[in-house]
């Protein structure tokens, strides 16, 4: 099989899911971003953000923690750098399928 | 296009910093202040004494100021910006020409006012198109358009300000503090209409659980 083929089977559909990317891409352009960021950033209703930071938790790409701000929780996401490298090795092969660059 | 798409969310991330005004009013003081700096040390007598005001002066006020409004960005961010649209921080070690390219320009005048005092021939001119360049880039790097207007406002000024016949000096003061006005008066109307768009929030959470 072709190589960029086969990159395209390889794809992590973790990533690849839209929303996710959009939370990767924005928390690859930062240290650290809390959940109002993420919400008023991305557009999605709190419990789609929720669950798509939930998911990338447990794929090991995006760390949480819980703090409070005064009186006010306040949840705060980081890419690791696990995260950091799959969406640059996501990129990569997406940009060898359809030429994205 | 993906690629693309993935830098534009990168870049309106970088822009957020810019959103509420801040930043500007903060770089817009810091100008005023060396403006008015280099309009006072101008009226000082010639002496070894002024010359080490300049020297050493100029750069303690342009790094300090930089630093105090570092802290103040924090702290105001902290009450303004955070609770209603969220907390981000950004990456210390980031590549960031424009950084860059302000630390040197920054630099560049220092040593320039140090070792060649007579250099302020036409000084507005060059530090207008260097201010102008700076904003220029900025406001293209984060998408901020109305750095564009300030930039340009920074060139047209240098050169007309050489054009005055007034003191070099004094012509540079007024550029600093003209482009500091600019900066102040349109991060101003930026935090009004980012304090529009954004009401104080009363109850609502930082955060949801994830």
């Amino acid at each position: 099989m072709d190589e960029s083929l086969q990159g395209l089977i390889d794809i992590d559909r973790t990533i690849h899911e839209p929303a996710r990317l959009i939370i990767m891409a924005i928390l690859s352009a930062v240290e650290e971003a809390d959940f109002l960021y993420l919400l008023q950033a991305t557009g999605l209703t709190r419990g789609n953000l929720s669950s798509h930071l939930t998911r990338l938790e447990t794929a090991g790409f995006v760390s949480i923690d819980k703090s409070f701000a005064g009186k006010m929780p306040r949840t705060i996401g980081r890419l690791t750098d696990e995260g950091r490298q799959a969406l640059a090795t996501y990129r990569q092969q997406m940009g060898a399928v359809i030429g994205a660059d | 296009m993906m690629s693309k798409n993935i830098d534009k969310v990168v870049r309106r991330t970088y822009r957020y910093f810019y959103d509420d005004g801040l930043v500007e009013m903060a770089l817009g003081l810091l100008f005023i202040a060396v403006g008015i700096w280099l309009v006072i040390w101008n009226g000082l007598t010639a002496d070894a004494l002024s010359g080490l005001l300049l020297a050493i002066g100029l750069p303690l006020l342009i790094f300090g100021s930089a630093v105090f409004f570092k802290q103040l960005i924090k702290k105001l961010k902290e009450r303004i910006t955070y609770p209603r649209t969220g907390y981000v921080s950004y990456r210390e070690n980031q590549p960031d020409r424009g950084r860059w390219l302000f630390i040197g320009t920054a630099a560049l005048f220092t040593l320039l006012s140090i070792f060649l005092p007579g250099s302020f021939n036409q000084m507005s001119v060059m530090v207008g198109a260097l201010l102008g360049v700076i904003l220029i880039y900025m406001g293209y790097r984060v998408e901020v358009r109305r750095f564009y207007l300030i930039g340009i406002l920074s060139i047209i000024l240098g050169f007309g300000l050489a054009q005055l016949g007034i003191d070099e000096v004094v012509a540079l003061g007024l550029l600093f503090t003209a482009a500091g006005v600019g900066l102040l008066v349109s991060g101003a109307i930026t935090l009004i209409l980012y304090l529009r768009r954004h009401p104080e929030p009363e109850t609502i959470a930082l955060n949801e659980g994830s």
